[in-house]
């Protein structure tokens, strides 16, 4: 009888690790394949998105020449707000960069309270440059003979970002 | 002779061991099936996201994400995009601030999916911003 019993248990172990080891074989690299592609598809629509976005027209100036200004003007900012407004359900879970400049913090605009505590998070940072390393989406764009970077970051991608692309830390 | 004990271990054993064959038998199947669905359908999402950037990419306008109000027609999306019937993806599209939908010929009953973008409509000299619903129909 125990020789029975241990027989079954010998086949059972068998098939579970015949199993596992199909799943791990097959299951495994489609779904890392699935992550890929998804994020792929991501990538692709979050570039769609920021690119018209940024060449928006507010009054004569672009979206980006209007976020520029913002990152200096109180009043450019109000009219970078309004004028986003329509855009913010494309950006949700996103945060949006310009240079050293957070506009988007999950997908709210970054202001008030919270920009202040975020503020001394990167001054307790000893003002350690941060390049938008990690962005989900990055542009390069001149403008008056300076260079400006605009960075978009999504919080929940899949796929595991380099540590130093954790997009908190951005200013 | 065979005693009484050692017929049922005989059974027992034998019923034990079809079950767990049983088992086994059905989880491979599910395995492969599920194995099969996944890559079936990942493809499906590619294939329509991709097609479907082209109505983003010059279909109604000559930049990206720009949409010529006039050009919005069931005849161009036809002419940027031929489907021959319901076998192949088919699309409807919807301007919604603007108010205009075009539906591809063979695009029957309700959508898959639907994608959402923004977009420039220009209308003239007037630009403003709208939204892109794309409704995807799959293969039937």
């Amino acid at each position: 009888m125990l020789e029975d019993v241990i027989d079954l248990i010998v086949f059972i172990a068998f098939v579970a690790l015949l199993y596992f080891l199909i799943h791990t074989l097959a299951v495994s690299p489609l779904e890392r394949e699935a992550l890929i592609i998804e994020d792929g598809l991501n990538e692709l629509r979050y570039d769609y998105i920021l690119s018209v976005y940024l060449k928006t027209k507010v009054g004569n100036e672009t979206m980006l020449e209007l976020m520029i200004k913002a990152k200096e003007s109180d009043a450019a900012w109000e009219r970078w707000k309004n004028a986003t407004k329509p855009f913010l359900k494309y950006f949700k879970d996103t945060y949006l960069v310009l240079d050293n400049r957070t506009f988007l913090w999950k997908g709210d605009f970054h202001e008030g309270f919270f920009k202040i505590i975020t503020d001394i998070f990167n001054w307790v940072e000893l003002f350690r440059e941060r390049p938008l390393e990690g962005a989900l989406v990055t542009k390069k764009f001149v403008f008056d003979g300076e260079e400006h970077y605009v960075g978009l970051f999504v919080s929940d991608l899949k796929i595991e970002m380099p540590e130093s692309g954790i997009p908190v830390i951005v200013a | 002779m065979v005693s009484a004990y050692a017929i049922a271990k005989k059974y027992i054993f034998w019923t034990i061991f079809s079950i767990v064959l049983l088992t086994a038998v059905f989880s491979f199947v599910g395995l492969i099936s599920r194995i099969k669905a996944r890559l079936a359908a990942f493809p499906d999402m590619l294939n329509e996201e991709i097609i479907a950037y082209r109505f983003l990419l010059g279909c109604f306008g000559d930049e990206l994400g720009i949409i010529e109000l006039d050009r919005f027609t069931n005849k161009t999306l036809e002419q940027c995009y031929k489907t021959k019937s319901s076998k192949d993806y088919n699309f409807a599209l919807e301007l919604v601030n603007s108010g205009k939908m075009i539906v591809g010929k063979n695009f029957y009953w309700k959508e898959d999916r639907k994608l959402n973008f923004p977009v420039i409509v220009r209308n003239g000299s007037d630009e403003r911003v709208d939204e892109l619903i794309i409704y995807i129909r799959r293969l039937i």
